[in-house]
């Protein structure tokens, strides 16, 4: 062996020495890494959880906003047709009320007539022309009159409708109190992604720094229907009359009104007893009477 | 069978146990349409069942979903004290399932209205429990 080859042999033994130096002082780190990787991957874990169920509840909350659009927008449709036949009928109960000023003008002017005649003819009252024209004059003012009083028949049953349509106009705003339910849903929803993702948060030990203006605001959360919607159907209500009067199979989950009242007709009695089983309509059912 | 006059006249004083105001207003219309004369209002059963301990009342109209306490649990106290357990409830909610309706119908509940209901459906009902009231 040349002293050459003993100096690169030399060389390569301090490059494994350098080697192994460096070795001691990356497997530590190795070490933590391992350590880090092994603690973060629960964690990992648990994000995609809570991001796939923050996924799957995004969709639910904007479906019901949907339906927050859906029922306002029903509400409103019906509002609306009902103000525009309310606006039709106030507007034909005013060309009667006008028509109703024509006829009392021209029953006012055969009453003037009527005085004129009788205060230029009064020693020959009895005359035959006399009598017939105050007969054409009564005659004319009895038309009138009968005209006179259909438009205020018209007019009153005009007036109902318009009163009733007020009163279907009063009934349509119960979309407040559903989409208030219904935003009380995707509130609920939007609150538990928060809180997951807080969670998430303070599992990572980085306290996220939040302007006062950001802080979460304390909500008192409202009682809500999920499924709350505004379907001004009959088939609804004919569900739980049907329940209620008795004659609803419990296999169909849906019920005709009819039969929801049926069912309840059972139960109006206060007295009732307290358990269907034991309900009037029930044995009803069981005994094939309904 | 002894028969009692069957009008709303015969119901003194009803009680609209409700949280949304604009509801409560639309009932208490309609009650007053029908010639009640003593209406009270709560926002929700616990105010109502304070209410029920003072005063006698003649009917109970009853939202599902409230604060404090709901509406089932309201009719269960009323049933479940002598004193109110004969008063007839009229429950008028959103929840429009099968297992809902069947709920109140064990609960005692004497009519059921789903939201949204209409003028006629919400006097018919009340026409009904009444009528079955007078005749009792």
């Amino acid at each position: 062996m040349n002293p050459q080859q003993m100096e690169r042999i030399l060389e390569r033994i301090n490059e494994l020495k350098a080697l192994f130096i460096f070795g001691q002082r990356v497997i530590p780190f190795l070490e933590e890494l391992f350590g880090f990787v092994q603690n973060i991957v629960p964690l990992m874990q648990e994000m995609n959880k809570s991001l796939r169920e923050s996924s799957t509840k995004m969709p639910r909350a904007a479906s019901q906003l949907n339906d927050v659009t859906r029922a306002t927008e029903l509400a409103t449709n019906e509002i609306l047709d009902i103000l525009d036949d309310i606006l039709f009928k106030l507007g034909e109960v005013q060309s009667i009320l006008n028509q109703s000023v024509d006829f009392y003008r021209k029953i006012n002017r055969l009453e003037r007539k009527l005085d004129r005649l009788l205060e230029l003819n009064p020693e020959n009252i009895a005359t035959r022309g006399w009598i017939q024209k105050a007969k054409a004059i009564q005659d004319e003012k009895k038309t009138l009159l009968k005209a006179f009083r259909k438009t205020f028949t018209r007019s009153l049953k005009q007036l109902n409708d318009v009163k009733e349509n007020a009163s279907n106009i009063m009934f349509s705003l119960q979309v407040q109190d559903i989409t208030s339910q219904q935003i009380a849903a995707v509130n609920h929803l939007i609150e538990s992604v928060r809180e997951r993702i807080e969670q998430l948060l303070n599992r990572l030990e980085t306290p996220v720094a939040t302007a006062p203006e950001n802080q979460p605001v304390s909500v008192q959360p409202l009682p809500f229907d999920p499924q709350a919607s505004y379907s001004p159907n009959d088939h609804r209500q004919q569900t739980a009359d049907a329940i209620f009067s008795g004659s609803a199979t419990l296999e169909n989950p849906t019920f005709l009104q009819e039969e929801i009242d049926q069912l309840f007709r059972g139960n109006i009695s206060p007295d009732a007893p307290s358990t269907p089983s034991s309900h009037p309509n029930q044995q009803k059912r069981s005994s094939g009477n309904e | 069978m002894k028969c009692r006059n069957t009008s709303i006249e015969s119901i003194m004083k009803c009680l609209i146990v409700e949280d949304s105001i604009i509801v409560r207003r639309i009932v208490g219309s309609v009650l007053r349409k029908l010639g009640a004369t003593h209406i009270l209002e709560a926002g929700d059963g616990k105010t109502a069942w304070n209410y029920l301990e003072q005063e006698s009342v003649d009917l109970v109209i009853t939202d599902w979903n409230m604060p404090e306490m709901n509406g089932l649990d309201l009719v269960r106290t009323i049933r479940k004290h002598k004193q109110t357990a004969h008063i007839p409830v009229i429950m008028i909610t959103i929840r429009d399932r099968q297992d809902d309706v069947l709920k109140a119908y064990e609960y005692q509940v004497n009519s059921y209205i789903v939201k949204p209901f209409t003028l006629k459906s919400l006097r018919e009902k009340i026409e009904q429990v009444i009528k079955a009231t007078g005749e009792k």
